[in-house]
């Protein structure tokens, strides 16, 4: 691959002004070889040399930065990987107290946007006609500065971003004195805005809620997808993760979850409670009367005691559940359990409870919360100060008025996320300068006169505060590839304009130092300054156990107060691990990573029930119109029971128009036709349907996962968490006895490598395949090869459903090349380009590889992968490219490799040493991705390494082992579920309704079938 | 008749043994992943960078960079003069060979530590320092280019002693760089039997 770059690294300077810094890459000749074409002599590449090589750079070696991800606002803490001045990989940082290690989809995945090539590269003003043209950063903050300092009487500007933490939040604060006409207006896409008015109304204002998933024996979790999207998951995943283990002194946690449909938490609960949509504040409401009644009115705190009084009078519990469409008897085993429990968890949030009744949902919560006494256990709170924020609402309609004279907007892009009926859509048209501080010219941007482009964080400084005592600090690891500024950076360059300084920062790097140094006082500053930017923070979590807040008088009024649901058919949009609130869409692995759920890639799917799909005749894959009071969207069928009957559900993140090559015209936007709450200020992804129409056109989805059911073939098993050794998912009974060996077995003399995936911590969230395309250079296809095939991700999830109806998911299953010891693939290659190792991979030499295929028809497990074309990563994509690893040719065969490029750099740097690997030192990009810890890989000949004892655990199996005699190197722990939820259904991966594996069958089965099938 | 096919014969017979020497002496052959114990260190030859028959001159004209090959480059640095006359050692500049996959190509900066000062009257180091102050970048034509999917790693070369004229010859008396080994795997091949080192596919191809 081809490549050269013109920017070196930053060095600390982030803004590019420190010209003399500004190194030039040696493009390295000796790894960069081109395609050699006939006898020819080649043209050659030349070798570039730098002219000033930084001292911390030593080409062929790769320097690692500490950083935040900044694609949420949970602040992960992330190590970024760069070679000769770019970065190519992102990972957890195991000292960051948020993730401890491992980072969700979309952190992995923040490199395709800031090598993205439809990136915003220079600022550019709306010419009379209507067109951008470019123009210098001097004239964009000239031309913006006199828009907010210029404002006339009776007018305002305001400052639209996302909420603002740490020195950029305080910085505003100093923005606000130089312009006092600018105002901020928070919109948060994440969720975190309805908990903090949950909190507000509970406990008055001034309080924030953090949840604590590690302590909890038993979780009841309202719609909040805390293993997916919501807050914080990677923090909560690793939390929920430490509550699996069998060895839990408490016992492994009980989890239940509520919702109409089987998201990605709900498939790892322990129970799924399949509710009607929008009854979720009446079921809440019963759950806590029956609490009460269970534990006894005077066991609530005498704070709480008034506001729950008020909460729960006049409820009817078999009424709330008959509404719900659920059993009276889910409600009593949900609230004795609650009630029993020594700790206890009750959460609400996500799409399905957003609407009229959110606040209520979450009033009720911190209510149950309360009653349960787990404040200060598993509900810590946190003091501070109020949001001043004004309503979203409130903003609207001042634009509408025309009140508004300059909108700035930073990093949100409403004009796409908010619902059309919000009408901010009319309101923005009359603003007279609305101006975009943006990575991508996209739907907000293009209606704005004056667009600028952003920085992402691994090009500038910053930081946040995400939890008390916890800063998060941000160092850019490489120059910036355009001319671009982060937000802070911008509040200085326009105070600077009306001459004023925020204390002598000239830069916001400057700013944030000032701000520490404040913070942490002067003492040896240098040296601790220089340790934060290592570690990436200061990490000292304060304890917030002793944080204790009356129930406020107004929380029974809040929660008592219902507005009435409406019945009949819903339509939901819900965020999914892929697109979270949409940002992401033209971010290529993103759209060909599957749904962990539906296992649909590219575009978007409206999830129907059968019976609703039989009565308006609709067959999967058919193109159908929704239509709520808001809007209308057409889009495919997929049609599933994992949902209830009365509603339908669309993922957020598609329909984009203007994000970019790979994001423009990938499904419907499903945001345009939801409600806008217009008292709450938030966008309610739940409304009613008015018509369900087919529609003349023609669509398909294009589903990765052939088979539903595992066959009782014990491809993904489950076990009680109080009977570990019988495996479930397994036909049993089948006895082979010691096989027949055909083959010599292989010696391994220096080091056996080997892997577990332990299913019991393993939520399908899909991290690990990101994490794969981005190490190992793995191509996007496209959604047209995919169909035929031809996807090429090295590790898939595999999901398997049963008939359960509760727990009806019996485990997602990442499923990469088992790397066989007698590998089936292997005596089929002719031309012996497939062989194992003495270190005991299997091992594909690509140079050697004719493209008969024969090894992947042989494959047991369905992982490798053939290069049927060569695929592109338009530069500057192609600056990602992990330098360790071959970009494969057309017509090469390809599989994971165990990462064997970062297997030899270790061992490079134990030869060094003199020494033997240690077990850890090699972690596969999957294993240090996974946010729950589930993958462990390490030397099997090491009779002390975790691979070894947790492949002799007796949860462990290997896939198809049995049946084929693979010996594979990969062992899998079974999933533990709670002996309560094993009692429920006889699962043994039956067959589980016909209705799934039919219908795809007609669309997809005969394009897809041969890829998938096992 | 007869004479013809004779003749044919006895010339097929000569390539044949011709070809069956060199394949003797190349080993087994075959890619069949040996431990390292059971290698037939005696298997291969490798001298002056003609090992094994694979290593014929004569098929280099498949390789985009041949034997002597040696562009002319940017600036026309003598490795005689800075080696032989000079006694620079190799490390000076290449200074990544002992910690680095790459031997690294040095930072214009480096040559101008001296050229600042030394020879600041020749046409070449006015170049040079031209390029330095205009921030413009050197473009040197590589020499020895190995192919992407060959992994090679020069620190683990060099921390097993093997010299840089092993491979690149006697840089130290070349006025023009030059190539003068094949790169191809067999002479590699050879060189690791040779050495006890690992000849498993995987030690240079993923």
């Amino acid at each position: 691959m081809s490549s050269s770059s013109k920017k070196g690294n930053t060095n600390g300077d982030a803004n590019g002004n420190n010209v003399s810094r500004r190194n030039f890459l040696k493009v390295i000749g000796a790894a960069g070889g081109a395609a050699a074409t006939g006898c020819a002599r080649q043209p050659v590449e030349k070798i570039i040399p730098y002219l000033n090589q930084p001292n911390e750079v030593v080409p062929g070696v790769a320097t690692w930065y500490s950083g935040v991800c900044g694609e949420c606002q949970a602040g992960c803490g992330v190590l970024v990987r760069t070679r000769e001045g770019r970065v190519v990989k992102v990972e957890g940082n195991p000292v960051s107290p948020i993730n401890e290690g491992g980072l969700c989809a979309l952190g992995q995945s923040t490199l395709q946007t800031l090598y993205d090539p439809d990136r915003l590269r220079e600022p550019m003003a709306r010419k009379t006609g209507g067109a951008f043209s470019a123009i210098s950063w001097k004239d964009a903050v000239a031309k913006l500065h006199a828009g907010i300092s210029e404002v006339p009487d009776g007018k305002e500007a305001v400052l639209l971003s996302a909420p603002l933490s740490g020195s950029t939040a305080k910085l505003l604060e100093e923005f606000r004195g130089v312009f006092p006409k600018v105002r901020h207006v928070e919109y948060d896409t994440g969720g975190q805005a309805a908990v903090d008015a949950a909190a507000a109304a509970t406990f008055g204002g001034g309080y924030r809620t953090h949840f604590d998933f590690s302590k909890a024996d038993v979780v009841v979790s309202f719609g909040s997808g805390f293993l997916e999207t919501w807050l914080s998951p990677a923090r909560f995943s690793k939390q929920w993760s430490k509550t699996r283990k069998v060895d839990r002194p408490s016992g492994v946690s009980y989890v239940v979850h509520v919702e109409p449909r089987l998201s990605l938490t709900a498939a790892n609960a322990d129970r799924w409670v399949k509710n009607a949509p929008g009854s979720e504040a009446e079921l809440l409401k019963a759950l806590l009367k029956l609490i009460v009644d269970k534990r006894g009115a005077a066991s609530i705190s005498a704070g709480a005691g008034a506001a729950v009084k008020q909460a729960i009078a006049g409820v009817d519990v078999a009424k709330a559940a008959h509404s719900a469409g659920i059993d009276e008897k889910e409600l009593e085993a949900m609230a004795t359990h609650l009630a029993h429990a020594s700790s206890s968890l009750v959460v609400a949030g996500g799409a399905s409870i957003s609407g009229e009744n959110e606040l209520a949902c979450g009033v009720l919560a911190n209510l149950i919360n309360a009653a349960l006494g787990n404040i200060g256990s598993t509900v810590m709170l946190e003091k501070r100060k109020p949001s001043e924020t004004s309503p979203l609402s409130d903003l609207i309609s001042k634009m509408a008025e025309g009140s508004v004279s300059t909108l700035i907007v930073a990093g949100v892009n409403p004009f796409y996320s908010l619902p059309v009926s919000s009408g901010f859509r009319s309101a923005l048209a009359k603003v007279p300068l609305v101006a975009a501080l943006t990575l991508n010219l996209d739907e907000t941007a293009s209606q704005a006169q004056l667009v600028m482009p952003a920085s992402t964080n691994f090009e500038s400084w910053s930081d946040s505060n995400p939890l008390p005592g916890v800063y998060a600090l941000n160092q850019p690891s490489m120059q910036p590839l355009y001319e671009t500024l982060n937000l802070g950076d911008l509040m200085i360059s326009l105070a600077w304009k009306s001459n004023k300084m925020f204390g002598e920062a000239k830069t916001f790097h400057d700013y944030i130092r000032a701000q520490w140094k404040q913070r942490v006082g002067g003492v040896d500053f240098e040296n601790r300054w220089l340790s934060f930017v290592e570690q990436g923070g200061e990490f000292n979590a304060s304890d917030l156990s002793s944080n204790q807040a009356t129930v406020s008088a107004s929380a029974g009024e809040a929660a008592a107060k219902l507005s009435e649901r409406s019945h009949g058919l819903h339509v939901m949009a819900f965020p999914n691990v892929r697109s979270v609130d949409g940002s992401s869409a033209n971010r290529p692995w993103l759209q060909e990573i599957p749904d962990p759920m539906s296992k649909v890639i590219w575009g978007t799917w409206v999830e129907m029930h059968p019976d609703l799909a039989e009565k308006q005749g609709f067959a999967s894959g058919d193109v159908v119109m929704v239509k709520t009071k808001d809007g209308a969207v057409r889009t495919p069928v997929f049609i599933t029971d994992k949902i209830h009957p009365d509603v339908v559900a669309i993922p957020i993140g598609g329909g984009h128009d203007s994000m970019g090559r790979y994001g423009d015209g990938v499904g419907i936007n499903a945001l345009s036709i939801m409600s806008y709450a217009a008292a709450t200020g938030g966008i309610s992804l739940l409304n009613s349907v008015v018509t369900l129409a087919a529609d003349p056109r023609k669509d398909h989805l294009v589903v990765t996962q052939g088979s539903d059911d595992q066959r009782e073939r014990g491809i993904a098993r489950w076990v009680a968490a109080d009977d570990l050794h019988n495996q479930h998912g397994v036909h049993h009974g089948a006895h082979h006895g010691e096989p027949m060996q055909m083959y010599k077995q292989m010696e391994h003399p220096l080091y056996s490598w080997g892997m577990t995936v332990d299913l019991a911590s393993c939520t399908g969230c899909s991290a690990c395949v990101v994490a794969c395309y981005a190490e190992n250079n793995v191509p996007v296809v496209g959604k047209e090869l995919a169909r035929e095939g031809r996807e090429m991700s090295w590790i898939r999830i595999s999901r398997y459903f049963n008939n359960d109806e509760h727990r009806p998911v019996d485990g997602f299953l990442p499923m990469m090349c088992q790397h066989c010891g007698n590998a089936p693939c292997e005596p089929v290659c002719p031309v012996y380009a497939t062989y194992h190792t003495e270190e005991g991979l299997n091992h594909m030499v690509y140079n050697r590889c004719v493209g008969t295929r024969y090894c992947s028809n042989n494959c047991s497990y369905k992982v490798r992968r053939f290069n049927w074309f060569k695929y592109d990563w338009p530069e500057p994509l192609n600056w990602q490219l992990n330098p360790d690893v071959t970009v494969r040719e057309v017509g090469v065969m390809e599989k994971c490799t165990f990462c064997i490029q970062r297997i030899r750099e270790a061992q490079n740097t134990a030869k060094n040493e003199g020494r033997r690997v240690e077990d850890g030192e090699v972690k596969p990009a999957c294993a240090s991705s996974c946010p729950t810890n589930a993958i462990a890989f390490g030397d099997r000949l090491n009779k002390d390494s975790e691979v070894s004892k947790l492949s002799a655990d007796v949860r462990a199996y290997k896939v198809l082992d049995a049946h084929l005699n693979t010996q594979p190197a990969v062992s899998y722990l079974a999933r533990v579920v709670h002996p309560e939820a094993a009692k429920g259904g006889g699962s043994h991966g039956k067959s589980h309704g016909s209705s799934q594996g039919g219908s795809h069958g007609d669309s997809h089965a005969a394009a897809h079938g041969g890829s998938e099938h096992h | 008749m007869n004479v013809r096919r004779s003749w044919i014969l006895i010339i097929i017979c000569l390539l044949s043994t011709v070809m069956l020497g060199r394949l003797g002496a190349e080993g087994s052959g075959s890619a069949v992943a040996q431990s390292t114990e059971s290698t037939d260190k005696a298997a291969g030859v490798w001298r002056d960078g003609k090992a094994v028959f694979s290593d014929e001159p004569m098929l280099d004209i498949f390789n985009p960079y041949q034997r002597g090959y040696k562009p002319e480059q940017p600036i026309p640095f003598s490795h005689k003069l800075h080696v032989e006359k000079n006694k620079m050692e190799c490390q000076y500049c290449h200074s990544g060979v002992a910690k680095s996959p790459y031997a690294t190509i040095p930072p214009v900066e480096l040559c101008m530590g001296c050229h600042a000062h030394v020879r600041t009257e020749s046409p070449y180091i006015q170049k040079l320092a031209e390029h330095y102050e205009q921030k413009k970048p050197l473009e040197w034509e590589p020499v020895h280019n190995l192919p992407e999917h060959a992994v090679f790693n020069h620190e683990r070369h060099v921390k097993a002693g093997v010299g840089c004229n092993k491979c690149h010859g006697q840089v130290n008396e070349m006025e023009v760089v030059e190539k003068v080994s094949s790169l191809r795997m067999g002479w590699c091949v050879s060189c690791h039997r040779m050495n006890g080192a690992s000849i498993d596919c995987s030690t240079c191809h993923y």
